[in-house]
């Protein structure tokens, strides 16, 4: 269980006056809920997330972990039980490095990196039964230098290497954004199954409203740092875009002028 | 300079080697431009020949250096990751404050080694007396050391490493602490660099406060030859390549001497080797391009490109 408490981030804008990137944030979130969350470009989105896994410092608030205060942690000691996968491909993985490699330092999460050899014959069988679930055939690619693979292959291996440990906690932050719409598709598929099989909490952010109401089991929405809109259940379940939209528009009093947002 | 220089060459190329694998591991794996490299070689020629010169077995005042050599390492590492000081910078301090430190371990500008212990006399003692001892020796250190990187390269650890110098945001995603693996690289690094100083005051028979002037001008050198003679596609041909490059560079300037250059034109003799490396692949990729294509302006459109390629076979 996640339990954010009066989270707030502000950032200096030059001129000695600041901007408050996320404002009085509480949010509390069961073990095993999906969440997705959606907003307008500057909402505060990815600033919640960095926040979350300690990528930023909080100004203000408290982020508790299954009941485990980590407000104070950095963000390495955070990562033994937070799993990301960031917008840019590039960003999940070390691309000099093999597939196998990758996969190696994804295994020793939160734990001890010793001496022992990092890839090793059993574990390299291991690599292959879980890349071969992704039918894209990098169960044959497993030294293959990650830099040599598509945007699509790279970001599934990131979404198994974040998850294949099974974090208490799963952020993910546009993470299909920077691919086509059918390869977005594909890792949402995925996204939508090791979420499920191994039931993680998650949240995930994205521009995409249809994707937003299609994944998970509750939606949150930001806007100016602060979440306006939090909707689950059988009130998510008849929802469509449009009436999200109107929602949005109702909660704030506002029209929306965000064409990413409108047209997601 | 006779043929007979040759040998000394292939001896110094190789224990400078050991020096272009601690480059390899800060410029190539971690992505650090490290120029604590030119005080600590001359912090492994000074701790090695002062202990020597005060009775310590040349093996133990071998192994000190290292450990000193690592030391100094660290520094640069809690410069740039505790104060954020920027790699170059906190290299360029810690190389400084070395000079002194130097002078203050030796109490002096040089120490010669004359008639004292060396690993190499101990060998002749151990009854492994041979012409090429110097050789064997130092062949054997640098592949030896070449092997035990690739290995520690691949373990766990080294994969964090490795990790850090590719993608810090990545691998501190996956619970790595990127401070301590920066500190770890350097202090291995500068642990090798030490080493080489340390085998190379033994070697000339001194150790001397102005001997590492130039030194990470060699190993950017020797790695930056070495990739151009070995893809570095692994870890392996990596260092591979940086131990090769390092004897390559020694006979460069063997030959340059040969050629007619003066000790004092080997300055510029390294800039135009290094120039040569460097830019190899982009000379290979022209010259390449002109065999295979027309130029671009006389370029004809899409289809008859492959009517005259088809021609042309
Ligand atoms: N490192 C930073 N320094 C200064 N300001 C920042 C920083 N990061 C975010 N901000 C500001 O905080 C606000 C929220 O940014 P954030 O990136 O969280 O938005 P977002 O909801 O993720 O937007 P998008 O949909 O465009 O990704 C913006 O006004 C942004 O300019
Ligand atoms: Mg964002």
């Amino acid at each position: 269980m996640l339990v954010l408490k009066q989270l707030t981030k502000t950032f200096p804008v030059g001129g000695g006056s600041v901007k408050t990137a996320v404002s009085d944030v509480n949010l509390t979130i069961p073990t095993g809920q999906f969440v997705t969350v959606i907003g307008s470009n500057g909402a505060g989105k990815s600033t919640l997330l960095n926040l979350i896994s300690g990528r930023h410092w909080p100004d203000y608030g408290s982020i508790e972990l299954n009941g485990v205060d980590i407000t104070a942690w950095g963000e390495h000691r955070r990562a033994a039980y937070i799993g990301r996968v960031f917008q840019d491909p590039l960003q999940g993985t070390a691309g000099s490095m093999t597939v196998e490699e990758n996969l190696s330092i994804a295994e020793c999460r939160g734990r001890r990196r010793s001496l022992g050899r990092g890839v090793t014959r059993a574990r390299r069988e291991r690599y292959k039964a879980l890349l071969a679930q992704l039918e894209l055939g990098l169960e044959h690619r497993l030294k293959t230098p990650v830099a040599e693979l598509s945007g699509g292959q790279r970001q599934s291996l990131s979404l198994i290497m974040a998850t294949m440990t099974r974090p208490s906690l799963l952020l993910l932050d546009e993470h299909t954004a920077a691919l086509d719409p059918k390869t977005a598709l594909q890792v949402l598929a995925l996204t939508r199954r090791v979420v499920s099989e191994y039931g993680l909490t998650t949240l995930m952010v994205t521009h995409n409203l249809e994707h937003a109401l299609l994944m998970g089991d509750r939606t949150i929405m930001m806007h100016e740092g602060q979440i306006v809109l939090d909707v689950a259940g059988a009130e998510r379940a008849g929802m469509t875009v449009s009436d999200l939209l109107e929602r949005f528009t109702r909660t704030r009093g506002e029209r929306i002028v965000d064409e990413r947002l409108l047209l997601g | 300079m006779s043929w007979s220089a040759l040998g000394g060459s292939l001896e110094q190329g190789l224990a400078y080697g050991v020096l272009a694998l601690g480059v390899y591991l800060t410029f190539r794996v971690l992505n650090f431009a490290d120029l604590t490299v030119e005080g600590s070689f001359p912090l492994g020629a000074a701790v090695a020949a002062v202990l020597i010169v005060g009775g310590t077995p040349p093996v133990v005042a071998t192994l000190a250096a290292v450990a000193l050599g690592m030391v100094a390492g660290a520094v640069t590492g809690l410069l740039n990751t505790k104060m954020r000081i920027s790699g170059l910078l906190a290299s360029i301090l810690t190389m400084t404050a070395l000079y002194s430190v130097n002078l203050r371990i030796m109490g002096r500008p040089n120490v010669p080694l004359l008639r004292q212990p060396t690993v190499f006399t101990e060998l002749s003692a151990a009854g492994f007396d041979h012409p090429l001892q110097a050789l064997m020796l130092f062949a054997a250190v640098a592949f030896g050391l070449k092997l035990l990187l690739d290995a520690f390269l691949g373990t766990q650890l080294g994969l964090a490493l490795r990790a850090t110098g590719d993608n810090p945001q990545m691998i501190r995603s996956f619970g790595v602490n990127t401070d301590s693996m920066t500190i770890l690289g350097l202090a291995l690094s500068n642990g090798l660099v030490s080493l080489a100083g340390a085998l190379m005051a033994q070697y000339q028979g001194y150790a001397d406060v102005g001997m590492g002037l130039g030194m990470i001008v060699v190993g950017l050198a020797s790695v930056i030859l070495g990739n151009a003679l070995v893809r570095p596609s692994t870890v392996a041909r990596g260092t591979l390549g940086a131990l090769l490059g390092s004897v390559l560079y020694r006979l460069a300037i063997f030959f340059a001497l040969r050629a007619g250059f003066a000790p004092t034109d080997l300055r510029i003799v390294t800039a135009a080797i290094v120039i040569l490396a460097l830019s190899a692949p982009a000379l290979r990729e022209s010259l390449g391009r002109g065999r295979r294509l027309p130029a671009p302006a006389a370029r004809p459109a899409r289809g008859s490109v492959s009517a005259s390629r088809a021609e042309e076979r």
